[in-house]
């Protein structure tokens, strides 16, 4: 056997082995033990260079060293480039090192002889490398497409979930999921800037409480200067992300992030960690920004449909405001509709609404809601902002604090904002900000809970609550103005109900002892032969006085029985000529009393209504009265009865002394008398002219006065109700007369209408 | 001659009323109050009664309708005599049973010209009867 013929074929079916093997490891596996028929050795190693120029143990064989870890760093030395740092300790004292220039690295063989190896097992050593060197490049190519076809297709995945999805934990999800194939990280997670302010807020964290912060856990950042890449080693602020100094502790050893859009302004950024060392390379950092151009996009538009359905229900909210506050006209309801709906855009654990009271420099809570406080509530009345504090407003169109403990929180003076914890507090001015008509103050437990975006949103607010909140006020205003009235009105209404009672009991308790006195001075009268003419004289006198305070007693009552809507008709058919016949006569002694004449028109036919005879005999009765009062001697009083249309008129004209044009405006207030001598000496209650409208009216009819002072005056009334001779069966013609009788006997005493008023 | 009972607790009344009646040629007793109207009206055994409403103890309704419950005192005619009356008081007198009805201050002469009304209104409405009771008997 041909030694050197042996080995040649050995080394090419070493190489053979490698070509048709696409799997590095079993490549390098075969190797070594294939090589052991052509050179001895007690170790084997391959070395790779990474892309940082630093080694990585791929594969050991034969003895292994405590310190070896495949695919870890190798801690090269010179002369010990498998990282043994004392391979006699093991008894190696042989090595050899080729490198293997088709995985960039190195294959190390160690023997426990000494000297075992010679140029020509260097040479042998070389000629095996050169043989499987194209199966290792084709397997790590093989190994590369392989990798990228796995990114592609986890790309691939991440772009669909980022055309399809639109939130951005569904996104989130995807790319952690997809991520987990091609990258050896523990924790993903993005953080999101705050389009207006300089915070970013976490929105994904793959692990709970990384770095002491939570999903949804704002922090401030400066993302600008973040910086993007990979950092190493366990420590302090990783992330830059640290702002105000704060401590990010960490168990994880290497940290990757990469911007998310643009990188002078991004969107926020794309963080993954491990909690190993070594493990995440620039293909990873290469990838992941790959994967962040990937999502940006979709996160931007993601941004936008939540900007927008936000500002969409922004507007919304705002709208449902305006039209409920215009259709309350209280301004706590007004306040209740704010509270109910603000509350899905603006954070608060207590709302107050308070009002500036008109003429005061004092401001009255309206409305409370939410937590309750040791503060003033609901309809207490509070100081007006001060003069700082209206600047304040005025300049930044809010009075915002954010307090970052709960030591720095102002206390207002007796409450226990403190105690509450009450971090945030927002102030919005209602109506015109130089002269606000009140304010809307929200308080939260939540830190910095109030920011622009609140302010511009609270300011609609208050703009569209501001009229219907003026409107509200002027309409409590006049609610309570109406109420004062309402009550002095009751108050009026009683006193003059009391004033009728009053007036009723008084008229009645006179007439029992009037009636002892008339009917005494009637029995004297009676036996008036017995007495002499002075004695006569005297009890006609007397007669005729309480005759007429019977007269002021009954036209008392019908004024109280008028007062309470009590005074009543009863109406009957009867003849009116007859009536005024009757009336006539009974005013003749009367009229001689001053020489007047009563002059009487009226038609040749007889005239029928369907009134209320008293009642209308004491409408006439009271006109001619008046007539004969305010007329001088001698002169001449017209009566004229005229039918027209189905209406009866009755004209009572005197040459009298007339009533002021003045007068005449209070002529129909009860118990007014023009104040004049002849008025006076005439007497009466100044009821009369109040009752008998009141009749006429009660009749359906009217009564009306024409006067020119000095000349006379004309007094009519007009009622409806003419009709025909009633037809009436004789046995009821016998009662009628016999009740006629009684009536005409006693004009002035309405013993059919005893209506009450007590 | 016809006998009026005068039921009224104002003593001035009871006399005008006594003297007014007596002038007409009646014969008058009187009582104080609702309560002994019928005790009055028993031993006395009236034409016809005058009966004041507003009364101290019983009022004149209440007396009324005493005297309309008793059979003994049921036919007797009763005319009620107040200063203060409702149309539902009239009504109540009415129903009650009362004849007729005189307002204080009533006028020269009425009260007589009512209770003599009163009077033959009743005998004529008895004489009737009778004759009509005869009239079924025969």
């Amino acid at each position: 056997m041909n030694n050197a013929e042996d080995e040649r074929r050995t080394i090419l079916a070493i190489g053979i082995g490698a070509n048709w093997d696409l799997d590095i490891n079993r490549i390098f596996a075969r190797f070594s033990n294939d090589l052991t028929t052509l050179i001895d050795y007690d170790r084997l190693t391959i070395t790779t260079a990474r892309r940082d120029g630093r080694m990585q143990l791929e594969f050991v064989a034969g003895m292994k060293a405590p310190e070896d870890e495949i695919g870890g760093l190798v801690v090269s030395v010179v002369g010990n480039p498998d990282g043994l740092v004392n391979p006699r300790d093991y008894g190696l004292h042989s090595q050899m090192t080729v490198p293997i220039s088709a995985i960039d690295g190195t294959i190390t063989i160690r023997s426990r002889d000494r000297n075992a190896y010679s140029p020509r097992h260097v040479d042998i050593m070389r000629q095996v490398v050169a043989q499987i060197s194209p199966g290792i490049s084709n397997a790590i190519h093989y190994q590369e497409s392989q990798h990228r076809v796995m990114e592609r297709t986890a790309l691939a995945e991440i772009g669909r979930a980022a055309t399809h999805e639109t939130d951005l934990d569904s996104i989130l999800l995807v790319v952690s999921g997809a991520l987990s194939n091609l990258m050896n990280f523990d924790h993903l997670g993005t953080i999101l800037t705050e389009p207006k302010n300089d915070t970013a807020t976490i929105v994904c964290w793959s692990t709970a409480g990384l770095l002491g912060l939570n999903v949804g856990d704002t922090v401030k950042v400066d993302l600008a200067h973040a910086g993007s890449g990979i950092l190493s080693g366990r420590g302090r602020d990783p992330l830059g992300l640290g702002a105000e100094g704060q401590d990010y502790d960490s168990e994880d050893r290497q940290w990757m992030q990469v911007p998310l859009g643009e990188e002078s302004n991004p969107l926020g950024m794309l963080i993954v960690s491990s909690l190993a060392d070594s493990v995440l390379g620039e293909d990873d950092a290469d990838l992941l920004q790959r994967v962040a151009n990937q999502i940006a996009p979709a996160i931007q538009n993601a941004r936008l449909t939540a900007d927008l359905t936000r500002a969409v229900e922004e507007r919304r909210v705002i709208a449902v405001i305006g039209r409920a506050a215009s259709s309350k006209t209280e301004m706590r309801s007004i306040f209740s509709v704010v509270a109910k709906e603000l509350s899905k855009f603006v954070p608060f654990d207590r709302f107050v609404a308070t009002i500036a009271v008109p003429d005061k420099e004092m401001l009255e809570i309206s409305f409370v809601t939410g937590l309750a406080l040791d503060m003033p509530n609901e309809g207490h009345q509070i100081e007006k902002p001060d003069a700082d504090q209206i600047r304040e407003l005025r300049a930044t169109r809010a009075i915002v604090r954010n307090y970052q403990s709960v030591a720095e929180i102002v206390e207002v003076p007796g409450s226990d904002l403190r105690t509450k914890g009450l971090l945030s507090w927002i102030q919005v001015a209602v109506g015109d900000i130089t002269d606000p008509m009140g304010y809307l103050s929200f308080r939260s437990k939540q830190k910095e809970a109030y920011t622009n975006e609140h302010i511009d949103f609270l300011e609609n607010i208050a703009r569209q609550v501001s009229p219907s909140l003026r409107n509200a006020q002027m309409f409590e205003m006049e609610r309570a103005l109406r109420d004062q009235l309402d009550s002095r009105n009751k108050e009026l209404q009683e006193a003059n109900a009391a004033k009728t009672r009053f007036l009723s009991t008084v008229s009645h308790e006179l007439k029992t002892p009037l009636t002892i006195v008339s009917g005494f001075i009637d029995l004297l009268v009676d036996d008036a032969d017995q007495f002499t003419d002075e004695h006569v004289e005297a009890l006609n006198i007397m007669r005729k006085n309480s005759s007429r305070l019977g007269l002021l007693i009954n036209d008392v009552l019908d004024i109280s029985r008028m007062d309470a809507g009590k005074l009543r008709i009863e109406t009957s058919v009867f003849q009116v000529d007859d009536l005024i016949v009757e009336l006539d006569k009974s005013f003749e002694q009367i009229l001689e009393s001053k020489s007047q004449s009563l002059k009487v028109s009226m038609p040749d036919s007889d005239i029928w209504i369907e009134a209320d005879r008293n009642r209308t005999a004491q409408l006439i009765t009271n006109l001619l009265s008046n007539a004969h009062k305010y007329s001088g001697e001698k002169s001449q009083i017209r009566l004229s009865v005229v039918v027209d249309d189905g209406h009866l008129s009755v004209l009572v004209e005197d040459e009298g002394i007339g009533i002021s044009a003045e007068d005449q405006k209070q002529l129909f207030t009860a118990f007014f008398r023009a104040d004049n001598r002849v008025a006076r000496e005439a007497g009466g209650t100044g009821l009369g002219l109040v009752i008998a409208r009141s009749i006429a009216e009660l009749h359906g009819g009217d009564l009306w006065l024409n006067s020119i002072e000095n000349q006379g005056t004309t007094v009519a009334f007009k009622i409806p109700g003419i009709t025909t001779e009633p037809v009436i069966n004789p046995a009821e013609e016998a009662e009628l007369s016999q009740l006629a009788q009684r009536s005409r006997l006693y004009p002035d005493t309405d013993w059919e209408d005893i209506g009450e008023t007590a | 001659m016809n006998k009026i009972l005068v039921v009224d607790d104002s003593s001035d009344i009871r006399l005008l009323l006594s003297r007014t009646l007596k002038a007409a040629g009646y014969t008058v007793s009187e009582a104080s109050d609702g309560d002994e109207v019928i005790a009055a009206t028993l031993s006395y055994e009236p034409d016809m009664i005058l009966l004041d409403v507003a009364m101290a103890r019983v009022d004149g309704f209440k007396a009324l309708a005493l005297l309309k419950k008793d059979p003994r005192t049921r036919n007797i005619p009763v005319i009620m005599v107040t200063a203060k009356g409702h149309p539902s008081d009239l009504e109540t007198a009415r129903t009650l049973g009362a004849l007729d009805y005189i307002n204080k201050p009533w006028a020269h002469g009425e009260v007589e010209l009512r209770v003599q009304w009163a009077i033959t209104s009743v005998l004529r409405q008895r004489d009737q009867a009778s004759k009509r009771s005869q009239r079924l008997a025969g």
